[in-house]
This record gives C-alpha cells, structure tokens and sequence, in this order.
C-alpha cells in the first residue's frame, strides 16, 4: 500500500515537468475583444428568450390540458345524469305499466 | 477570492452589474486556462462566453459563496470537455495521423535550430498538446489542471466532486500515458539528432 502510494505520488521527471510549467507562459491570454461582454450578453438575452416562450408554451399547454379535462369531466357527468334519469324514468313507467296489468287481472 | 462574497450574494439576487464585475474580475484567469485546456486559441473567447453564460443561469444552484471559485472551475472544465468532445467527433484521427504527430512531436524535441521567444513557445505549446493526445479528454483536462494550473489535489477535489485517492489513482495512469509518450519522443528525437550529426 505504501508503494502504491508512493507510485501514485511521482511526479514528472524533470525535463518533462519544466516542459508543462512552461507550458503555462507558452499560452497566455492575449489581447481580449472588445466584443467579449456584447456577445456574452447577447448570448444570455437570447437564451432568456427561449427559456421565457418555453415557458409561455409550456403553460398554455398546462392550461389547455386543464380545460380539456374539465370539458371532458362535465360530459362524462352529464351523460350519467342523462341515463340515470332515462333508466329512472323507464323504470317508473314500468312501474306504473305492471301495476295498470295487475289491475286489469 | 478575486471578488467579495457580497458581490456574489448580489449577482445571484439578479444584479446584473455584479455578474458584469464578477465577469470582469474572472475573465483573464478563465480564458487562460481555457487556453491552456483545448490548444486553440481561435476559439478560447467563445468557450469562455459558454463558461460565464452558464454561470449566470446557475448561480441560483450556489449554496454559499464560498464554493464559488471550484464551482466557476467545474463550468470551465465542462464546457471545455464539451468543446473538446465536439471537435473529436470532427476530427477523424487515424493511425498514420497519430505517426506524423510523433515524428513532429521527436522533431520537437530534437530542436535543430535556434529560435526566437515566440517560436519556442510555439514549440512548447506543439509538444505538449502532442504529448496529450494520447490521453482522454478527461484525462488531459485533469493532468492541466495539476501540472500546469498548480491546483491542489482538494481543490480538485471540491472541483471534481471526488474523493481524493480516486484522483491519485487516475492522475497516475493518465502520467504513466503521457510518460511513454514523452519516453519513446525522445528516443527518437536522440536518433533524429544522432542522423543529423552525421
């Protein structure tokens, strides 16, 4: 475990270290456009942009979906009031028919 | 810290002349070790841009201020990777390429001529860019950030979001790769130099 370690730790040898510390003066950053802050902004303005109509969409779609569900409750309800009141009504005159026939016997 | 901790309680309020001085603060010191990161110059502004317009639309997730810096380095460090993804997916690297980019790389190394400041470092930057090739981009983003940008193994840590013996452990095999390259480079920029005598 020490050796692994130990092996873990090495670092570079010489040539190759003072190559990758060099390397940092070898890139530097040169002059910075002018056009850096304008383009970041622009770049943000744009992507507001997209977040705000995604999120317009988004909660039309929500919002339409409500109605829809709503729409379809209050059919579904009225349908079953209609029925019920069919199959009560019938069931009233079935009623009434059998108790006419037993009268009639 | 480059900037107080009340400029970036301001800037994730929504104040956008903060983010402007934050961006000032960390423009130079991001844009170099994008530089440094993905060789390319020509684009460095632009993965910058990416790493400061991600920052604007996260520093809502910034616990507290004092993660700020390993959390500006881990955008850096994605937006670098993603560059460096998308120009793999561009570039078709074969291995007769890989063999031209050796001898350019012994050729370096062998340095048969005196050049002036600006050459050299155009060297420099040749030689290591082609000494990493040979390692992942996750590899090569993780050993530049250790040997080049001196960063210490728990700021790499917090960066990275792993516990530090796993980052020993991958720093040492992605040395290990970038040390065979260096090794076999200049055994034969030794024979490269050995034939020019002749």
């Amino acid at each position: 475990m020490t050796w692994r370690r130990e092996q873990e730790d090495q670092p570079f040898p010489g040539e190759l270290q003072k190559l990758l510390t060099s390397y940092k003066e070898a890139t530097p950053v040169g002059e910075i456009s002018p056009n850096f802050m304008p383009e970041l902004w622009a770049r943000i303005e744009s992507r507001r942009k997209v977040t705000l109509s995604f999120g317009r969409l988004a909660r039309g779609f929500v919002t339409a979906a409500a109605a829809l569900c709503l729409m379809i409750s209050a059919g579904i309800a009225t349908q079953s009031t209609s029925v019920l009141q069919v199959s009560y009504v019938d069931a009233l005159d079935d009623a009434d028919e059998a108790e006419a026939e037993s009268e009639r016997l | 810290m480059l900037v107080e901790f009340e400029l970036i309680e301001r800037a994730r309020s929504g104040d956008d002349a903060a983010f402007n001085q934050i961006v000032a603060s960390y423009r130079k010191r991001i844009l170099g070790t994008i530089a440094r990161l993905i060789g390319r110059p020509e684009d460095v502004e632009d993965v910058g841009q990416d790493v400061f317009l991600r920052l604007y639309f996260s520093l809502d997730q910034l616990r507290t201020p004092e993660v700020f810096e390993p959390w500006l380095y881990r955008l850096t460090v994605n937006a670098a990777y993603d560059y460096l993804r998308r120009q793999r997916r561009r570039n078709e690297s074969r291995m007769s390429d890989l063999t031209e980019e050796q001898v350019m790389l012994a050729d370096a190394l062998a340095g048969g001529r005196a050049d002036q400041d600006e050459q050299q470092k155009r060297k420099i930057r040749e030689t290591v860019d082609l000494l990493l090739k040979g390692v992942s981009e996750e590899d090569r983003i993780l050993l530049l950030l250790k040997e080049v940008e001196g960063l210490s193994l728990k700021e790499l840590e917090k960066i990275y979001h792993v516990k530090e013996n796993a980052l020993k452990v991958r720093l040492f095999r992605a040395r290990q790769r970038v040390l065979k390259a260096f090794e076999s480079a200049q055994e034969e920029a030794d024979k490269l130099r050995g034939t020019l005598k002749r």
